[in-house]
């Protein structure tokens, strides 16, 4: 799970458009919005750079959502970046063991061009949640939460008929699979625990209290049916002829077109299956971007290799509703073996953390876009 | 001379040095990059081209300290050296004991049913205390009647399925290959076969929150029968009422097992004035019993229980729907349609 451009993954003029307003620098009235001090989550997980670089964490320990100022002013080369054993340098400067670091997420701040990753040091339950930055120049430091600013939001219980039984709120664990920033609301792809709803919430941002969630139904051709139990893994915005679309992928590994209209508070939305990527496989972070001025989406996937999918199949693909049949929109593979986390690094790199093996070190890598 | 204050905190002192050179030392306003260089606290016995711990060093009470950011990990090993411009260096390795307190067990694995549906959707396994997240499919296996291992049985989901205490896991069985007809299903087959045996087995190198490993394996050995393709029936449940004034339990007799986890709130209690009765709920019998004990005796009146559709057999059919369905006949019922309210009478 990866941090989802907000301008670069939107391909569509209108939106654009639309962000840009949101985005100009001379005008920082989201920054100001933090406003409290030193922020406690329970853990980090998935992480989405937004507006004004304000830094969205995944807390689903917590059940919430942290916006962070995390005040990084510097300003990228747009050189690769490359580093061994990231994971060994993290542990041995916290003062654990490599097995007993968790690199959650990974996301490039997109002026800085600085590393982020969410990692809990240790596994237990008295792991401690931390913000680690990796510099260009090969620096390693804490982000500290201590003095940061920030803003923060509890996910609303499940809604339904379970609230009126009283449950506790901890009854249901909720898990953030993946968030990206989308006009002007922070959407939370989740997971709840016993009963495998999937949901997709969106959250006003400036964080107000009035959340919307959405519980979503797919055909998934290789499990021959609809699903409302699998989660979203990993998902980006999308403009589909005119109208604004989410593009998720599952495990397993169908990809699904949600339209951004319909997902409404309470509502049941049914997404347009568009590929099968392949079964027994996980993916793991999806990023566009441009090379010559043709977009690519890219996909990571745990057991697969890396997909490569034209964008402009995407209006035209057909739904696929056949169990028999798994066609969809092409793509092409790339092999990079390995892959942990994924995100655009600049104009002309994507980002990778990429393991040795099952357990060896883990190695920031670049890879050129033009030769993708 | 180093020394550790402190029980374990991490703390590291150097003692011994002269008045001159912890002056020296005070003034030389160095930073932590720089006191790294000469009083380097590192983790692991070997590779000294790894970074060193982050943490503040000071002068004070004529010693020089180290304060670790973060409180030093059981079990871990550490290597400190000193070593100032002159002098000889001084080096020592320490390490923190793990906790003392008695080993974590696994108590349960569910269902505890001997013979499970050929189409059984989830296992869970609970353990006597919180367990350490991120290595749970290292070491559960699902082993056939030859002892093999049955691959790609469980699936593996990123976000480990743990409640909220992490000390119960959910085990799904790949629903593709469950759902008949799908290609993983057609490919592959059922995770289970009818007629076979099986055993879950637990290694006992899976650790717990504290790191440590479990007292012991475990394992579990069950047969498959036949497919469970009906929903949930209440109307065929059997309910026996407890008396007016008395604090024993209501119970409900279920003609099959049902989904552990999800009995635990998926029905509640109702009072003769609308009310959710406060009590515990305990579930025995292979998961065909259940009993509400309230807090308080019985009022006599008339009670309802009220149960959610979403309560699931083992084959995770609910109220409401089959977990697997011919989709030529898929045949659903609205969420309240599938809501069963069930009465009994306290006198």
């Amino acid at each position: 799970m990866i941090r989802k451009t907000t301008v670069g993954v939107l391909g569509g003029a209108l939106l654009v458009g639309a962000l840009v307003g949101t985005t100009i620098h001379a005008n920082p009235t989201l920054l100001s919005t933090l406003a409290s001090v030193s922020p406690t989550p329970q853990s980090v997980g998935a992480l989405a750079f937004g507006p004004e670089n304000i830094l969205f964490v995944g807390d689903t320990k917590g059940a919430a959502v942290f916006a962070l100022d995390v005040a990084d002013m510097d300003h990228g080369t747009g050189d690769p970046v490359e580093m061994d054993g990231v994971d060994r340098k993290i542990a041995s400067m916290l003062g654990i063991n490599a097995s007993d670091l968790v690199i959650s997420d990974m996301a490039v701040h997109p002026t800085s061009q600085n590393v982020y990753l969410s990692v809990m040091r240790g596994r237990g339950d008295g792991a401690i949640p931390l913000l680690m930055r990796v510099t260009g120049a090969g620096e390693i430091a804490e982000v500290a939460f201590e003095g940061m600013r920030y803003s923060m939001m509890e996910l609303a219980n499940a809604p339904g008929p379970d609230q009126r039984y009283g449950r506790r709120a901890s009854a249901r664990q909720y898990s953030i699979t993946d968030m990206a920033f989308i006009e002007g609301q922070v959407f939370v792809a989740g997971l709840s625990n016993e009963e495998f709803a999937s949901n997709l919430r969106r959250i006003p941002f400036p964080f107000v209290d009035l959340q919307s969630s959405t519980s979503l139904q797919i055909y998934h051709v290789s499990h021959g049916r609809n699903e409302t139990h699998a989660p979203v893994m990993t998902f980006i915005p999308r403009e589909i002829g005119g109208k604004t679309h989410i593009l998720a992928a599952y495990t397993c590994t169908p990809l699904v077109q949600f339209s951004a209209e319909n997902l409404t508070h309470g509502q049941h939305v049914i997404g347009k299956t568009i590929a099968e990527l392949g079964a027994g496989n996980r993916p793991l972070d999806m990023i566009s971007f441009e090379v010559d001025h043709q977009e690519y989406i890219l996909i990571s996937n745990s057991r697969h290799p890396l997909m490569k999918v034209n964008p402009g199949d995407l209006p035209g693909a057909e739904s696929l509703e056949d169990p028999t049949k798994e066609a969809g929109i092409g793509f092409e593979t790339i092999d990079a073996p390995g892959i942990r986390q994924m995100d655009n690094l600049n104009a002309d790199y994507v980002l990778l953390l990429q393991q040795e093996g099952s357990d060896g070190p883990m190695n920031l890598r670049s890879l050129k876009k033009s030769a993708l | 001379m180093l020394e550790e204050l402190g029980n374990g905190s991490g703390v590291i002192a150097v003692r011994g040095l002269t008045t001159e050179a912890l002056r020296f030392l005070a003034r030389a306003r160095m930073n932590v990059g720089e006191w790294q260089a000469i009083f380097p606290v590192r983790t692991g016995a070997g590779d000294d081209e790894l970074p060193p711990i982050l943490g503040a060093y000071a002068v004070e009470d004529g010693r020089v300290v180290f304060r670790p950011r973060f409180p030093l990990a059981p079990g871990t090993v550490y290597r400190v050296r000193f070593e100032p411009n002159a002098g000889e260096p001084i080096e020592a390795e320490f390490d923190v004991p793990l906790a003392d307190a008695p080993a974590t067990r696994v108590v349960a694995i569910y269902p505890t049913t001997a013979t499970v549906p050929v189409n059984l959707l989830k296992m869970y396994v609970t353990f006597s205390a919180p367990m350490r997240f991120g290595e749970a499919y290292a070491h559960v296996r699902l082993l056939d009647s030859e002892g093999e291992v049955v691959p790609d049985a469980i699936l593996e989901v990123l976000e480990e399925l743990w409640d909220p205490e992490r000390r119960r896991l959910t085990l799904l069985f790949d629903p593709g290959r469950i759902k008949r007809g799908l290609e993983p299903n057609l490919t592959l087959g059922l995770p289970l076969r009818e007629g076979e045996s099986y055993v879950m087995e637990i290694d006992a190198a899976w650790r717990d929150g504290l790191g440590r490993p479990l007292a012991a394996g475990f394992t579990k050995a069950f047969s498959v029968g036949d497919a469970d393709r009906t929903t949930p029936d209440p109307t065929r449940w059997k309910i026996t009422a407890p008396r007016a004034g008395s604090g024993d339990p209501v119970d409900i007799a279920f003609p099959e097992p049902m989904d552990r986890a999800l009995l635990d709130h998926m029905i509640v209690v109702v009072g003769p004035s609308g009310e959710v009765l406060d009590g515990r709920v305990e579930v025995d019998a292979a998961e065909t019993a259940w009993h509400f004990v309230p807090s308080r005796p019985w009022p006599a009146g008339d009670y309802t229980l009220d149960i959610n559709p979403d309560l699931e057999d083992l084959a995770g059919n609910n109220l409401a729907h089959l977990f697997d369905v011919d989709l030529s006949q898929d045949v659903r019922l609205s969420e309240d349609e599938a809501r069963a309210r069930l009465p009994f009478t306290v006198r």
